[in-house]
Parts: structure tokens; sequence; C-alpha cells
């Protein structure tokens, strides 16, 4: 009796420390029974190549690894069409990626998202490609699309859009700890801890990013990171990830003592993010998504300016302020075996406070309404249709309409017809800013306003083959896209020679034809190919801007890593891009080889593993210019040591 | 107290007399030759579908007077059932046992009578089915229809649907670990190669998946109460088709959940394999059969998930039909063996 008791009570607290002898660890029944939420349910299947209407290159972890990127915006030089340059005299350093051109240092014609959020600045439109909460170990994978996609990415999808995939939270366990050191003044580092029970999942991370840009230039960076994602399975059909996060640090600018005197500007970004699945059945589910954005960069410096006579300093404020919210709503649904539908809706409000543009400015709505559907026509003829209306406060409605044919030669050969129309709204900045780009004080012009928003028609035809014993895919893309109303910031409505003032104007057209493709092959699982190849050509009058040499006509890009006696890591990158000249201030760049190199170790480390890598970026330290002759690259050489303890 | 044997003055007490009244009313309204016992462990839909089979399987014997009376599990443990007496145990031809508890609850009862009933489980996985507690003198007493697939069907399934994906990965916990012998024998006769990584607790199963997802084509899932339940699917199904590795499931939900193709036996396939073995031991056409794998199962295909992978998988019928014709020879044999103990 006593016994059995004992035995009760051992079993008892057993089970409230949770390692007993679980009774109900039989296999019985019930394992074969068991119902199961929907895990891949229709919004978190990828499209296969062979299905979308137009390319998309997926950079994975493997390859964020190799190419050594310390820089997000680094990781775009394997896609094809892409150009990544570096500006130092707006917030001071900033990475400029674009695709296929006509990017400048203001606006991107690319939308860029992070879990489905939008990045672009509402300000200008560029993106914060320095203000990233977390570290490249964080991703799981950026699926780049490349061509214009506002029918399945909405708003600002205009030459391509990039989607940051980040890690679920499940995917991390354990605690880990990096931190790298090197030329030009690099100090990184970041820890991070993943845990999780009974379905609920998170992952925090916090670090500090530094570096002292281009030499001899005033362009030092200094941020600090921290965010927070969760992933919670509320119930058997439902899911809820929550994330948030928060930037903060200084850039250091100046250009020129007199009228831009050497300072730090302070920026800091926050975001938080919620996103709510349910899933009716495997084919139809619905997701609800809700986010904020908050950027501010405090720049207030004063200057002495002959206008004052009196000797007293004026006080400038640089400085802006961008607030974005956004609720998305989402259904996907499989209306039988050769039906697919993806609808949705979603309603934006961008507010912003850029003192030396504008005063007074009204807030950007948005509202969209969009609508996709896949339909297999024939075993051998995918039809993706789909349009998005956009309604904004500043423009009026839209529609941008998306046809694509997607032609099943073998099942592993596919050729793609896509035409398609699409829209980039104007920011609030280029519809209401009164620029005055000379010294303060010059007359300003007073807000555009009736802007119209730019467009994109886009022609293109492209081939995916997929060898998937050899883990092997091509893509190769022919294209043709005309793009009409680009707004430039030079001269006013009524003269739009003028150089001063300035605001903002739909001045160019541009007609791009080119091909590009990425072949990316994996041997074994120790060997990564990828291979990039790029020509295109820009057609423009360049009334306002010089478009038609904004981008490299040729780009090259070569990544090879092989992992040997499976600690040893060692990847190549060499990337070849020919001469152009970005729009907007930019100088001409020349044309540029460059080799980047990694080799790291693992090993066992205090019951966990550790990691030795040497970065290289620019091997041969070749001397190329970017935005500006005065900022030249070099070499710069970088060691990481990173620590993760058992899982 | 024991109910059927009336002892003492009847009426001792009003409430003997409702007693007794309640009883003599069971027993008239009871079905006097109820031939099978049906014994569930759960009246959830599944168990009642294997029941409702068997019952619609027996309907063509003796002109559908062969009654099928269904108890729950509970009843059956309850005192009360206890203490059903020998003489009403035997007038049951056969007992039908549906899930794992409630062999388990039968079995020692049976094994108390002397001239028990013949005991045949259905829904119940082979390892539990070999850990009951059967006598010797039990041979050919007991048999059962495993609601497990016979692992040279799982594998043959492979072979057929992805035939260039030659690493099956298999994670094996405190149940499925027993199976790691058989499924290397089994696989490297189909030239299929094994990487196994063992999981004692839930939480193992990422670290797991980091290093087995590398060195695997494919994941065969196999039953596992610790490596494979509600809390691990989730995760595992995210990061393998994260990493592109198709799973091959053991269950209708494992495959809407997300696995690539499943292989399962569903409960109306097992009361209708239960319904064949009854009505030949009804039809006293010979002793009780050996244990045996399923002869009734069914192949599934998430079109969804192979579409998105890039994967060509035949249709699910075709699957079947090749499993099916492969199946009517290579049961038997295995049932055999699957039944070592029971000898004549």
């Amino acid at each position: 009796m006593l016994q059995a008791r004992i035995a009760s009570i051992a079993c008892a607290l057993c089970a409230m420390s949770g390692i007993g002898p679980a009774v109900a660890q039989e296999l019985s029944e019930r394992e074969f029974l068991a119902e199961f939420p929907t895990v891949l349910s229709a919004s978190r299947l990828r499209q296969n190549a062979s299905e979308t209407p137009q390319p998309v290159s997926v950079i994975d972890q493997e390859m964020i690894r190799a190419s050594g990127a310390r820089e997000f915006a680094e990781l775009f030089r394997l896609v094809p069409g892409f150009t990544v340059s570096y500006v130092t005299y707006v917030k001071g350093l900033q990475p400029i990626v674009s695709y296929h051109g006509l990017g400048r240092e203001f606006f991107s014609r690319l939308q860029v998202m992070i879990d489905g959020r939008s990045i672009n600045n509402s300000t200008l439109g560029g993106v914060d490609w320095s203000e990233f909460p977390f570290t490249p170990d964080d991703i799981d994978r950026i699926e780049v699309v490349r061509g214009p996609s506002n029918a399945t990415h909405g708003i600002g999808a205009f030459l391509a859009t990039i989607n940051f995939i980040t890690k679920h939270a499940l995917q991390e366990r354990g605690a880990q700890a990096s931190i790298s050191v090197g030329d030009s003044g690099i100090r990184d580092g970041a820890v991070r801890f993943g845990g999780g029970s009974e379905g609920f999942d998170y992952r925090l991370v916090a670090g500090h990013r530094e570096d002292a840009g281009f030499a001899d230039v005033t362009d030092s960076r200094r941020r600090n990171f921290a965010s927070a994602r969760a992933d919670w399975r509320v119930g058997p059909s439902d899911t809820l990830m929550l994330q948030a996060g928060a930037t903060n640090g200084e850039n250091a600018v100046g250009t020129n003592p007199l009228i831009d005197p050497r300072r730090d500007a302070q920026l800091s970004t926050s975001y938080a993010q919620v996103k709510w699945d349910h899933s009716f059945d495997p084919g139809n589910n619905i997701y609800v998504q809700a986010y904020y954005y908050y950027f501010s960069l405090t720049d207030l410096y004063s200057i002495s300016l002959p206008q004052l006579s009196d000797g007293s300093l004026a006080v400038i404020d640089s400085g802006s302020l961008a607030r974005r919210a956004d609720l998305e709503i989402q259904q996907n649904l499989d209306a039988g075996a050769n039906l697919r539908w993806v609808w949705g809706a979603s309603v934006r409000e961008d507010r912003t406070e850029v003192p030396s543009l504008y005063a007074g400015a009204r807030p950007l709505n948005v509202q969209r309404l969009f609508g996709h559907v896949e339909w297999r026509v024939a075993d051998d003829w995918l039809a993706n249709i789909g349009a998005m209306i956009e309604n904004n406060s500043l423009t009026g409605t839209d529609v941008a309409p998306q046809l694509a044919l997607n032609w099943q030669l073998t099942p592993d050969q596919t050729l793609r017809f896509n035409v398609t129309r699409a829209l980039r709204t104007p920011t609030v900045i280029e519809n209401q800013g009164q620029f005055a780009v000379g010294a303060p004080g010059t007359p300003r012009a007073g807000p555009s306003g009736d802007l119209l928003p730019e467009n994109v028609i886009s022609r293109e035809i492209s081939y995916v083959a997929q060898w998937p014993e050899q883990h092997a895919t091509l893509d190769v893309k022919l294209f043709d896209d005309n793009v009409r109303n680009l707004i430039d910031l030079i001269g006013t409505r009524d003269n739009p020679g003028a150089t001063f003032p300035k605001n903002a104007v739909n001045g160019d057209s541009a007609r791009e034809i080119g091909i590009e493709g990425q072949f990316v092959w994996r041997p074994t699982t120790a060997t990564l190919l990828s291979l990039s190849a790029a020509y295109l050509n820009i057609d423009s009058d360049d009334n306002l801007d010089n478009y038609s040499r904004s981008a490299p006509r040729t780009t090259l890009h070569l990544l090879a890593s092989h992992r040997f006696a499976d600690t040893w890591d060692a990847s190549v990158n060499i990337h070849h891009q020919g001469a152009f000249r970005a729009s907007g201030y930019s100088e001409p760049q020349r044309a540029l080889w460059r080799v980047d190199t990694r080799v790291a170790k693992q090993f066992p480390f205090a019951r966990g593993e550790g990691e030795v890598a040497a970065s290289i970026e620019n091997l041969f330290d070749e001397r190329y210019t970017e935005y500006r002759h005065d900022d030249i690259a070099s070499r710069r050489v970088w060691l990481t040591f990173s620590f993760r303890t058992p899982r | 107290v024991k109910r059927f044997t009336l002892r003492g003055p009847v009426a001792a007490a009003p409430r003997c007399v409702a007693f007794v009244a309640a009883v003599v009313l069971c027993l008239l309204s009871a079905p006097v030759s109820a031939q099978v016992l049906a014994v569930l462990s759960d009246d959830s839909a599944g168990y009642k579908a294997v029941v409702d089979e068997l019952r619609a399987g027996l309907q063509p014997l003796r002109d559908g007077s062969v009654p099928v009376e269904s108890r729950r599990i509970d009843s059956v443990v309850a005192a009360r059932v206890a203490d059903i007496d020998a003489a009403r145990w035997s007038s049951y031809e056969l007992v039908v046992t549906v899930g794992l508890a409630a062999a388990q609850a039968t079995t020692p009862r049976l094994n108390a009578l002397p001239g028990a009933p013949p005991l045949l489980c259905l829904l119940i996985p082979r390892q539990g089915f070999l850990k009951l507690p059967l006598p010797e003198s039990a041979a050919r007493r007991a048999s059962a229809v495993f609601i497990d697939q016979p692992l040279s069907r799982q594998l043959d399934l492979l072979r057929l649907a992805l035939p260039e994906r030659l690493r099956v990965g298999v994670i094996l916990g405190p149940s499925s670990k027993e199976l790691g012998d058989e499924l290397r024998g089994e696989a490297s006769k189909r030239g299929l190669a094994i990487a196994s990584a063992p999981v004692s607790e839930r939480a193992d199963i990422y670290p797991v998946l980091q290093t087995l997802i590398p060195e695997s084509d494919l994941l065969l899932l196999l039953p596992d109460p610790v490596a494979i339940n509600a809390d691990t699917v989730y995760g595992l199904l995210l990061t393998t088709y994260r990493a592109g590795v198709p799973v091959i499931g053991f269950s209708e939900g494992l495959l809407n959940a997300g696995a690539l193709v499943s292989l399962f036996s569903t409960a109306q396939q097992q009361g209708r394999q239960g319904a064949d073995i009854a009505r030949r031991v009804l039809a006293h056409e010979g002793a009780l059969p050996a244990a045996q794998y399923p002869r009734y199962f069914s192949v599934r295909v998430n079109a969804s998930v192979a579409r998105s992978l890039g994967l060509h998988v035949p249709p699910q019928e075709e699957l079947q039909t090749a499993l099916s014709a492969r199946a009517i020879e290579a049961v038997p044999g295995e049932a055999d063996q699957a039944a070592p103990r029971r000898q004549p």
C-alpha cells in the first residue's frame, strides 16, 4: 500500500516535471487517426518555377553564407539584372539597389519587403538598407521577382520585388553569438536566442553594426538593433506570427564645411507586425496582417549664411519622419484541380514630415484590391491572370493587370509569355515636396500636385528548365519594357528646364530591351555554383536625366562554394559590371571586376559549435568608384567568430 | 454485486425490487443471441465506422441474423462487465476489439475464461498487439489486423512514387526504433539507403532534422508518439518543405497537413478486413488466421505539395494499383512472421 502511494507520488512528480515515464507515449491507433492542422497551406506553398508567371530568383541560406555578404544589399549582386552601388551624400552612407537601372539616390523602383512588410521609405521611396533589425543569419531565403508584379505583390512592385523571408521561430533553437572585426572600422556583434514549447516559439536577436565607410569620406555608420519574432500555433487551424524590432544609430554626414558641416545624423526605426493565418482546409486559407513602421532621421545643424549679416547662425533641419500603417487580408483558394485563386485587399496610410522640403503635407492613403487566378487550361498550359486596382489620395484610381501563359514543353521545361502593366505611385515628397536644391534660402517651387503614377508595360518571354536529379535550374528571360511618366526632381511644372527651383515632374520615358539568365547547380550537397548574366539596353530621350546610361550594359556574377572535409567552407564570388552612370547626381562609374572570397572552419567549442571565418571583399583591391568619385572602393578583410550552444 | 445470479429473498428491500426489475428488463431486451461482441476504445467516428463496416460485412451471413453488440471500453473495464459470467462471455462466437485500449482491457478478461471466444483485434498497431498478454494456449484464439502498413509496402511506395530519391531519412523514436534493423534490411533489398536519427524526446526533433535533412532525399515518417505528434509535425513539415525534402506519411491527417504522399488504411478498410475474417470464423471455415497487415489500404498524393516542390509523382490510383498487385503475394508471409509466438 505504502509502495503504491510512493509510486503514485513519484508519478505525479514526474508528470509535473514533464520527464515522466509517459503513459500516453505508447504507440496506439491514435497516431494513425490523428488530424493535424494544415501546415503547408495554400498561402505557404510557393509556386514552382514552372508555374510562376515571371522569373523568381531565390537566394537561400547557403548562398547568403557563401556570398560572404556583410551588407544585405550586396546579396543582390547574385541576381541577374541587379546593380548595387553606394551613395554617401544622402543621410550618410546608403546602399542603392536597382534593377534595370533608372535608379537614383532617393527613390527606388523596387518593392522591398521583410515577411510581407514593405520597408520602402515613405518619404522619398528609397529603401532603408542599413536599418535591418537582424543579421543575414536570420534570413531563411530571399525571393526576388524579376519583373513588374503589382497583381501579385501589390503597391510598389514596379520593376522588381524583393521579399526577405526570415526564419520561422522554430528553425533556430538555443543561443548563438557572433563577433566580426576588420578593416575600415568593421565592428559587428550579435546575440540570438531561440526557444519555445507547446506551439509557441520565439527568437530574440540583438546586435551592433559599425564601419567607417569609404576611406577619407565622412560616412561612418553605427547601429544598434534588436528584434523578436514569435510564432504561435493558436489552434489546430490558426497560427499567429508576431514581430517587433528597432534600430538606432548614427550616420556621419557632411560634405562641405561651409554649408554641410561634419556631424552625426541620428537614425532610428521601429516596427511591429502581426499576422494571423487561418486554414479552413488544405486548399483554403486566409490571413490578416497588420504592421506599423516608423522611421526617424534627426539632423539639426547650424551654418552661417551670407544673408545673415549679423553673424548669427542659421539652423537647418534636415530631418524627416515617416510612419506607415498597413492592413492586409488575403485568401488563397484551390477551386478544383485546375483552378487556384488568390485575392486580397489592403489599406495603407503613410504620414511623413520633412521640414526642409515642405510643410503641412497630407497623408498618403492607399487602398487596393487585387486578385489573381492560376488556371490550368490544359495539361501543359497554365494561365496566370491577375489585376490590382489601386486608389490613392494623391493620384486617384488606376489598374495594373497581368496576363501570363506558361507552356510546359516537358515536365521540366517551361516557356512563359507574360504581359504586365504596373504602377508606381509617387511618394508624398515627390507629390508635395517643395525642393530647394542649392544653398539654404534659395526659392522653392510649390508642390507639383498633379503627378501621375509612373507606369510600365512589360512584355517578356522566359524559359525555365529544371534538372531535379542534378539539382540544377536555369532561367532565361527576354524582355521589352516600356516605362512611362518617370518622375524626376528636375524643373517645375511650368518650366521643366529650370535648374532652380525644382520639384518633381513626370518627365521621361524609357524602353528597356535585353536578356538575362541565371544557372544554379548543386552537383553535390557540398558544392554550389551560381552563374548570372544580363545584357540590357535602355533607350530614352533623356530629357531630364541620363536614363539611357543608368544601368550597366552587361553584368556577370559567378558564385562557387564548396564544403571540404565537413568542417571547411570556401567560396569565391567573381563580379563584373559594365560602366554606367546612375540617375540623379551620380558621377559616372567605370566598369569593374571584383572578386570576393570567404573561408570558414567549424570546430567543436565549449560543448557547442564554433566557427571562424575570414571574408575578403574586393580581393585584388580594385579601385573603382561609386556614386561619387571620392567614394573609392578598396579591399576589406574581416574575421568573424561565431558560437552556438548545442541545439 | 452479482447482477446476473439472483440469490436471497427477492423482496428484501424495495431497492432490490427495482434492481431486479431492471435486470429482468435488461435481459429481456438484450439480444439473446449476440454472436459478436465489439469492444471499442472510444466512440468517436473512426471506431464506430469500423463497427458499421463489420456489421455490413456480416450481413450476408445467416440471412443477416448475426447481431454485433457494440460496447465502449469503459463499459468493459467497469465492474459491471467484469462480472459478466463465463456463460455470457461464452455465448459470443467472436470478440472484436477496436483500438489498442480495447484489446488491452479485453485480453485479461478472456484469459481468465476456460472456453473464451476467439479474439480479433482491429485498429491496433503491430507492436501493441505483440505486447498483449496472450498466453501460449491462446494460440489461434487471438488475431489482429494491424493498422500499420508493412515496411516492405512503404518502401515499395517510395520506389514507385519517387524512383530517383534513394536516400531515405527516418526519425526513430522510442516506439519506432525497434523497426530500425528490419527497415535497413528491406531498404537494402530495394537499393535504398537509410539515414536514421534517434529521438528520445520531443525537443530533440529540430536539431535532429538539421542533421538528417542534408543526408536525405525524402523523409519517411514512422508512427511514434514522441517523434511524430501534433507538436512536432508542424515544425517538421515546415523545415523539410523549406529544404525541398518531401515527406511520406502514414495517415490521412499527415497528408492533409502537408505530407507529399501517405499510405494508410482507413477505419472502413480495417472494418472490411475484420468482417472478412469474422465471416470465415462464424461460418466455421477454419480457425482464426494469423495476425496480418492491412489488405485494404489507400495511397494518396498531395497534389499541391507535389506541384510546389516540382515533383512529378504518378497518380495515386496508379500507385495504389501497383502496390495492391504486390500486396496479394506479400502479406501472408509477413503476417506469419509478425506473429511468431502463435504456434498451432
